[in-house]
């Protein structure tokens, strides 16, 4: 290698130290490096249309096969040549940011830095040698922001590919939370001096708050990437990338010691800021083989997240209470503690193999295998000390708070996971094509914990670090043989499942440009532990592709489904709980009082109807001016007295798209989709039968109620992309207005949670609301041959109305809360930016 | 339950219709075997063609000549020209990838098999797109730029998927939505369009699977599970947009409730009266609803996490 050459390999590594990989469509995300000011077609200096159109020979825009007009492409880079036979171009684009109005909405930000000030916008590079097909590129942007981007990728086309990739990516949930603790975005949330952990009262909660700031919750992504691809022959490509992710920030969350809604002074819970402090790291390596009559991949794809922060413990600032004396000595619990995430590995291995067979056929095959697997050391039952409960059944925390008490140290958690598929594609004759498919997929949970504690040789937990323990007897979470009424959870329910899809199919091509599809499928779906062991689904689907329409093409597919399975169990899960164990007794004599709502169908397990009508229409009403239509309807009726029951999903749009000239395009688009969910329930009239069934003693029907949640979105857009005289030009309008009514009815105050009467519910908690508004203009004015300025402007506003907020104070009783409600917001973006490009 | 069997006869009926609609097309040529021409001769007469071209992907590694195919050039795609001089209007003496192209479908894709089969197209066979009669050049284009990356159609991948699929561009502007349209993913993150096995063409072997590349918490396993949570993240979240937060696909506690009754646990109904501006606030519809208390729904880790309070 030449001086020359180590220089360009020196630089090609040096872009990707700070830089890293984008994934394929076939594994991997990371498939796009940009962010909101530097997404599609937003006038970058390196987006310059060119007015020469694809050919000389039709002024009109050419169309793809199915008749989608193709865009006005983007103009020839000059390149500048070196002596040794390479060639670059380059382009920056920086200047100045203005924002006005309320910036720090998180509607706003959520995903996007718009600070005003300097910025950096974008920058590309690009240089090859056409002699030895190397090639060296580079491209970023929002440099030194959130949101900032940066790509490089060099190599040798055809022959190798070394690539990387740094990306930022905010998330912000709230701007305006207040909370009362210390020690926020770590593992440990104390009290301020002024506050008495399980002392504190409402007032005196309210007075901390309102000496505390509105802060930001948010996380930040940062994720980088390097990979390689070797072609090391024409046939056969290795693969690999590694990325590392760090999330950093918060997030909202909550706990509680008791319920707050029973009794104001009884119980409370604490809305909080999660930790986030996470890393991630990915490992896929491969091979591909093309011969001419078979193909193979090889995939190996690793996942290893690790939580550096693997606890939250709070001071409780409430005063749990007890509807009995507490016992001496005890007082009610001061600390509560979750253990967040746990480290995870998964690992997976696919094979995909494809040879050709007879009838210009082709079988495809494919063999998976994954694990994903914790083994966390396990946390105590609870980090309170000393004596809890209450008089009635005292509690010993210290025979509880240490990894002694567990019946095993670690979580050891496990799942396996198959995947086979094969299938079959053949072309008997030139007009009909025949598939047949087989695929089976199954998890498989190994993982098996008992909450026993072998000091005290008891079986249970202790509940909310002793929240219930200490309010109610015989609510700790401890299993008490011979005590009535002791029903507690006390083993993990592996939950996992085995699919098997047979699929069989066809498509007659009954003209040179239609063809029309049927494909039956039949579902069979086993589930350990859920309330029904096997449910089987026959799909039928027809569909049509007709192209055939001088000035249209049709594609509409319409399918019909049915699920049905063995006899629903509402509740299969005894021998997980103490139910099984010696000594049980159940509150009432003739056994355990039904638990759940018998006649409840969980929606992914019910019987089950649905249709799904889907449609697309493009009519090229002239050669440069297209109107496209789609639409989908998808009704599911789950056959269901109570759970959902039923759901109904409607969707239109139109699409209006005009290439005037090659000078640019005018579109404009209208969505509107509609929809409406059916539920119903009965609320428990207590543990007096072993009878579930709806109407029976415990669910009887004038406790019944029934909630419909409606669902309405239009949104319209409008745009131009148009170079008038030398100016670029280009103008962009969204529109979004969702709302979601949700009514319900009930059949006696004795449905509700509250005694409340008919005025005091009204029918709904009111309508879920967003509106949002975005315009945004760039003009470009090229001074100069290298030079252009842009003018940017944005104007955002938008409003969100929901109702969970509704007259929400951040203390509640003995209930806090962020306060983090949603507010509506107005924001201008003004931009002036300085372009440069070497050629 | 509704009577739907007339429903499905019509349907069906319609289908049958629109199947025999438009059966133009099609007739055999007789032409003489086409034979190879060389590049020189199609720029010749498609100097803005070849203009476009020049800076576009292909030609950089066409520009190699590695194989005898890359070496035709021009004609590597669009196969032998000499036909193509005999009747220079015809659309069917040449490969070409575009609406009028008298070349079915299938040798249209066949033509960017020839180098593209296998990889990432194994699956490609079978799958929605290629039943659904898409040619490659419905998305990609690679006789020009008009996208960043991958010779999209588009001038991004969403653009590009957002041309057909309307809905899925609506329902990235909801409320809570991905970071799709500010640039930080894209369509392709979650689906590969050439294929795939898991329906609806998913980069990975389930739902779930693809949204742990994301989500790798959530993955565990926990040793307390939710069910429907550990089968499938859908059963609770829109993955492409909602009304709601955290792309949920109904309001809590109404989310809970559709497959919740749970004893002595007052699972009744939350209504109005129990907002913070009704007579009876109730943290289970305020705010996070049922999470205020069962915070850790994705599956807990903590002994006494059996009800997701820990």
């Amino acid at each position: 290698m030449t001086h020359r050459g180590h220089t360009i390999l020196a630089g090609i590594v040096f872009g990707l130290m700070t830089s890293g990989v984008s994934a394929d469509s076939a594994e991997g995300v990371d498939t796009i490096q940009s962010n909101a000011l530097n997404y599609q077609g937003d006038l970058n200096p390196e987006e310059v249309l060119d007015e020469k159109g694809l050919s000389v020979y039709t002024r009109a825009p050419r169309r793809s096969p199915s008749g989608l007009l193709y865009n006005i492409p983007y103009e020839t880079p000059v390149y500048r040549q070196t002596e040794n036979g390479w060639r670059y171009v380059g382009s920056v684009e920086f200047g100045v940011l203005a924002v006005d109005g309320d910036t720090d909405n998180p509607v706003f930000i959520e995903y996007t830095d718009w600070d005003d000030g300097f910025v950096f916008n974008n920058f590309s590079f690009a240089a090859e040698k056409p002699e030895s097909g190397g090639y060296f590129r580079t491209n970023g942007g929002g440099v030194g922001r959130n949101d900032q981007f940066y790509a490089a990728e060099g190599g040798q086309y055809g022959s190798w590919r070394l690539k990387g990739f740094y990306n930022e990516i905010p998330h912000v949930f709230t701007t305006n939370a207040r909370t009362i603790f210390d020690g926020v975005g770590t593992g440990n949330l104390t009290l301020p001096d002024m506050l008495t952990p399980a002392g504190s009262t409402p007032d005196e909660v309210r007075a901390v708050l309102a000496t505390k700031p509105d802060i930001t919750s948010s996380l930040q992504r940062k994720r980088a990437g390097l990979g390689l691809d070797w072609m090391w022959t024409d046939t056969l490509t290795f693969f690999g990338d590694y990325s590392f992710e760090k999330r950093d920030g918060t997030r909202p969350f909550s706990g509680g010691m008791y319920w707050n809604w029973l009794n104001p002074a009884i119980g409370g819970s604490v809305e909080m800021l999660e930790p986030i402090d996470y890393d991630t790291h990915d490992i896929l390596f491969g091979l591909r083989q093309i011969k001419d009559a078979w193909q193979l991949n090889v995939v190996y794809e690793g996942s290893f997240f690790r939580n550096e922060i693997k606890t939250l413990t709070w001071e409780h600032p409430w005063a749990n209470g007890s509807f009995a004396p507490l016992p001496d000595g005890a007082s009610n619990p001061e600390t509560g503690r979750f253990a967040l995430y746990p480290d995870n590995d998964f690992h997976h291995l696919k094979l995909d193999f494809a040879h050709d067979i007879g009838w210009e056929g082709v079988w495809t095959t494919q063999l998976a295998t994954g694990r994903m697997e914790q083994n966390d050391a396990l946390i105590p039952h609870t980090v309170n000390t000393g004596i809890g409960g209450n008089i009635v059944n005292p509690i010993d925390f210290d025979l509880w708070n240490t990894t002694a008490a567990l019946s095993q140290n670690s979580a050891d958690a496990l799942i396996d996971t198959y995947l086979f598929q094969t299938g079959v594609n053949v072309n008997p004759w030139n007009k009909v094509t025949l598939r047949g498919k087989l695929r089976y997929y199954e998890e498989k949970n190994e993982t098996d914990y008992t909450n026993f504690n072998p000091l005290t040789g008891e079986f249970g937990y202790i509940a909310l670090d002793g929240g219930p323990g200490g309010v109610v007897p015989g609510a700790s979470g401890i299993f008490e043989p011979g005590v009535a009424g002791s029903l507690w959870h006390v083993r993990n329910i592996p939950f996992d499942y085995r699919r098997g899809n047979i699929t069989l199919g066809g498509d007659w091509r009954y003209a040179a440009r239609g063809v029309f599809t049927v494909e039956y499928e039949h579902e069979n779906y086993q589930r350990d532990f859920r309330e029904r062991d096997e449910t089987k689904e026959d799909r039928l689907r027809l569909a049509l592709s007709h192209r055939g329409f001088s000035k249209a093409t049709l594609r509409v597919a319409w399918e019909y489904a049915q699920r049905d399975g063995d006899p629903y169990i509402s509740d299969p899960y005894d021998q997980f709980w103490t139910e099984v164990l010696p000594g049980y007794v159940p509150t009432i004599p003739e056994g355990t009082p039904a638990q759940v709502l018998d006649d409840l169908r969980k929606y992914d397990l019910a019987d089950r109807d649905q249709q799904i009508l889907n449609a697309r229409l493009n009519f090229m009403i002239r050669d440069d001016m297209d109107l496209f239509f789609s639409g989908r309807w998808q009704e599911n009726d789950y056959q269901a007295s109570y759970g959902r029951r039923s759901d109904e999903a409607r969707n239109f749009n139109v699409e209006w798209t005009w290439f005037p000239s090659n000078r640019g395009n005018v579109y404009a688009w209208y969505g509107w989709q509609d929809g409406d969910i059916d539920m119903a329930n009965i609320n428990d009239a207590g543990p007096n039968s072993i009878d579930g069934s709806a109407g029976g003693p415990v669910y009887p029907f004038d406790r019944e109620y029934t909630i419909q949640q409606k669902q309405e979105t239009r949104s319209f857009g409008a745009g131009v992309d148009y170079r008038v005289r030398s100016v670029d030009l280009k103008l962009d309008y969204i529109w979004i207005d969702s709302d979601t009514p949700i009514s319900y009815d009930y059949a006696s105050v004795s449905s509700l949670v509250s005694p409340l009467s008919r005025e005091q519910t009204g029918g709904g908690p009111g309508t879920l609301a967003f509106r949002r508004q975005i315009f945004q203009a760039s003009a470009r004015w090229p001074f100069a041959r290298q030079w252009a300025v842009r003018f940017y402007y944005r104007h955002e506003e938008g409003k969100t109305h929901d109702w969970h907020f509704d007259g929400l104070e951040r203390v509640s009783d003995q209930t806090l809360y962020l306060g983090a409600v949603p507010q509506d917001y107005d924001v201008d973006v003004i931009g002036l930016l300085l372009q440069f490009r070497t050629h | 339950m509704k009577n739907r069997g007339g429903r499905v006869f019509r349907l069906a009926g319609v289908f049958a219709l629109l199947a025999f609609l438009g059966t133009s097309i099609a007739q055999d040529k007789q032409l003489p075997a086409p034979t190879y021409l060389g590049d020189a001769q199609c720029v010749a007469c498609h100097v803005q063609e070849a203009d476009n071209y020049s800076h576009a992907l292909h030609a950089r590694v066409f520009a190699r000549g590695r194989t005898g195919l890359e070496r035709r050039g021009c004609e590597s795609c669009h196969g032998p020209g000499s036909n193509h001089l005999l009747d220079l209007t015809s659309k069917a003496n040449i490969i070409v990838f575009s609406r009028d192209s008298e070349i079915p479908i299938r040798a249209q894709n066949v033509q960017c098999l020839q180098c593209h089969k296998g990889g990432q197209r194994m699956h490609w066979p079978g799958s929605v797109h290629q039943t659904s009669e898409l040619g490659c050049s419905d998305c990609h284009n690679p006789m020009a730029r008009f996208s960043a990356t991958g010779l999209l159609r588009g001038r991004s991948i969403s653009d590009t998927c957002f041309g057909c699929h309307q809905q899925q561009r609506m329902q990235f502007q909801q409320r809570s939505h991905m970071p799709l349209l500010e640039g930080k993913m894209s369509c392709v993150d979650c689906h590969n369009p050439h294929g795939s096995t898991t329906e609806p063409l998913l980069k990975a072997d389930t739902v779930n699977q693809v949204c742990y590349q994301c989500h790798a918490e959530k993955r565990g396993p926990f040793l307390w599970e939710h069910a429907p949570v550990r089968e499938n993240c859908l059963n609770c979240h829109n993955p492409h947009g909602s009304n709601h937060e955290f792309l949920l696909v109904v309001a809590r506690p109404y989310l809970c409730t559709q497959c919740h009754s749970q004893l002595v646990h007052n699972l009744g109904l939350t209504t109005r009266g129990n907002l913070g501006s009704g007579a009876f606030p109730d943290e289970r519809i305020m705010n996070r609803g049922c999470q205020q208390c069962h915070s850790q729904i994705h599956g807990s880790n903590h002994p006494a996490g059996v009800k997701f309070h820990r």
